[in-house]
C-alpha cells in the first residue's frame, strides 16, 4: 500500500507540476501574442500618418523638382538667348563701323546725296533744309541736281539748301521743311534705330541659319 | 493476527495512505496557485509592456516614414540637379554652335543690315 500511495501522490505532483508549467507557458504565450498585436496596432495607427508623411514627401520631392527643372531651363533659355543677343549686337556695332568707314570713303558722297534726295522725295519736295554734321557740311554736295531729282520725283518745284545749323551723327542727314513743321531725320543713327527691331531679326536669321 | 487487530492495522495504514495523498493534494494545489499568481503576473507586466510597445512601434513607423520621406527628397533633388547639369551642358552646346554659325555668316549679316539701314532712308 505504501508503495502504491507513494506512486499516487508522485502522480499528483507530476501532474499539478506539468498543469503550473503549462499555466505559466499559455500565460507567456498569451503576453508574447498581447504585445505582438499591440505593436501591430501600433504600426496600423501609425500608418495613417506614414502615408500621409511619404504623399506629403513625394509631392515636395515633385515640387522640388519642378522649381529645380523650371529654374534652369528658365537659365538655360536665357543663356542662349542673351548669346545670340550678344552675337547680334555684335553684328550692330560692325555695321555701325562699316557705316562710320563709309563716310571716309570717296563713295559716301554719293550715298549722302541719294540718302537728301530719299529725303526729300518723303516730305513732297517744295523749299527743304538739309542739316548735315560739320564734316559732311564740307563735302561738295550737287544740291541743284539733287533738287531737280525731288521735283521729277515729286511733280514739285523742290529748293534743297544746306541749313547752317549742324547736326551731330555720325552721317547722314536731317531733311525738313522750310517752315520746321516737317522733320524727316535719316542721320545714320537715326535709320539704325527705327529698323532696329526687324534689323535684329533678320539679322538673326542670317546669322544662325 | 486477530481479525481486529488486523483490521485496525489496516485502517491505519489507509488513513495514513489518505493523510500522504491530501498532503500531496495540497503541495499540487499550492504549485497550481503560485503558477496562477505567476501567470497573473506575467499578464500584468505584459499589459504594462503592451502600451509601451504599441507607442514605440507607431513612433518606430513614423521615423522610419520621416527618414525614408527624407531620403525621398534628398534623392529626387540630387536626380533634379544631376539633370539640369546635363540641360545646361546641353545650352552650353547649343550656344557654341550658334557661335560657329554667328563666325561662318556674321559678315553676310553685316552686310545685309548694312544695307537694310542704307536702303530705309
Amino acid at each position: 500500500m505504501k508503495l502504491e500511495t507513494q506512486r499516487i501522490t508522485e502522480q499528483i505532483l507530476i501532474d499539478a507540476r506539468e498543469d503550473a508549467k503549462s499555466i505559466i507557458l499559455e500565460a507567456r504565450k498569451s503576453a508574447e501574442m498581447m504585445i505582438e498585436k499591440q505593436r501591430e496596432l501600433g504600426r496600423q495607427k501609425a500608418a495613417e500618418r506614414v502615408s500621409s508623411i511619404l504623399n506629403k514627401a513625394k509631392n515636395e520631392a515633385d515640387l522640388v523638382r519642378g522649381m529645380v527643372f523650371t529654374d534652369i531651363r528658365k537659365k538655360a533659355g536665357w543663356m542662349v538667348l542673351s548669346e545670340k543677343q550678344r552675337l547680334i549686337a555684335n553684328v550692330i556695332d560692325a555695321a555701325k563701323s562699316r557705316l562710320e568707314d563709309l563716310t571716309k570713303t570717296d563713295k559716301y558722297a554719293s550715298e549722302l546725296e541719294r540718302i537728301i534726295v530719299d529725303g526729300g522725295i518723303a516730305l513732297g519736295g517744295g523749299r527743304l533744309q538739309v542739316l548735315l554734321n560739320k564734316r559732311d557740311s564740307a563735302l561738295p554736295l550737287k544740291l541743284d541736281a539733287m533738287s531737280k531729282a525731288v521735283s521729277e520725283k515729286t511733280g514739285h518745284k523742290t529748293e534743297l539748301a544746306l541749313c547752317k545749323e549742324r547736326i551731330d551723327a555720325s552721317g547722314g542727314a536731317v531733311v525738313k521743311t522750310a517752315d520746321g513743321k516737317i522733320v524727316l531725320d535719316n542721320t545714320f543713327e537715326a535709320m539704325l534705330k527705327r529698323r532696329e527691331k526687324e534689323l535684329r531679326l533678320k539679322i538673326a536669321r542670317i546669322l544662325f541659319k | 493476527m486477530p481479525y481486529f487487530q488486523s483490521r485496525a492495522v489496516q485502517v491505519f495504514a489507509l488513513s495514513t495512505a489518505l493523510r500522504v495523498v491530501m498532503e500531496a493534494e495540497t503541495e499540487a494545489a499550492k504549485a497550481l496557485d503560485e503558477a496562477k499568481v505567476e501567470a497573473e503576473k506575467i499578464k500584468r507586466e505584459a499589459e504594462e509592456k503592451a502600451q509601451k510597445i504599441f507607442t514605440e512601434a507607431y513612433e518606430q513607423a513614423i521615423m522610419e516614414a520621416e527618414r525614408e520621406a527624407a531620403e525621398a527628397k534628398r534623392t529626387a533633388k540630387e536626380n533634379a540637379e544631376r539633370e539640369a547639369k546635363s540641360i545646361l551642358r546641353e545650352a552650353e552646346k547649343q550656344i557654341g554652335h550658334l557661335q560657329e554659325k554667328a563666325k561662318k555668316n556674321s559678315d553676310m549679316a553685316t552686310g545685309g543690315a548694312l544695307n537694310d539701314i542704307l536702303l530705309s532712308s
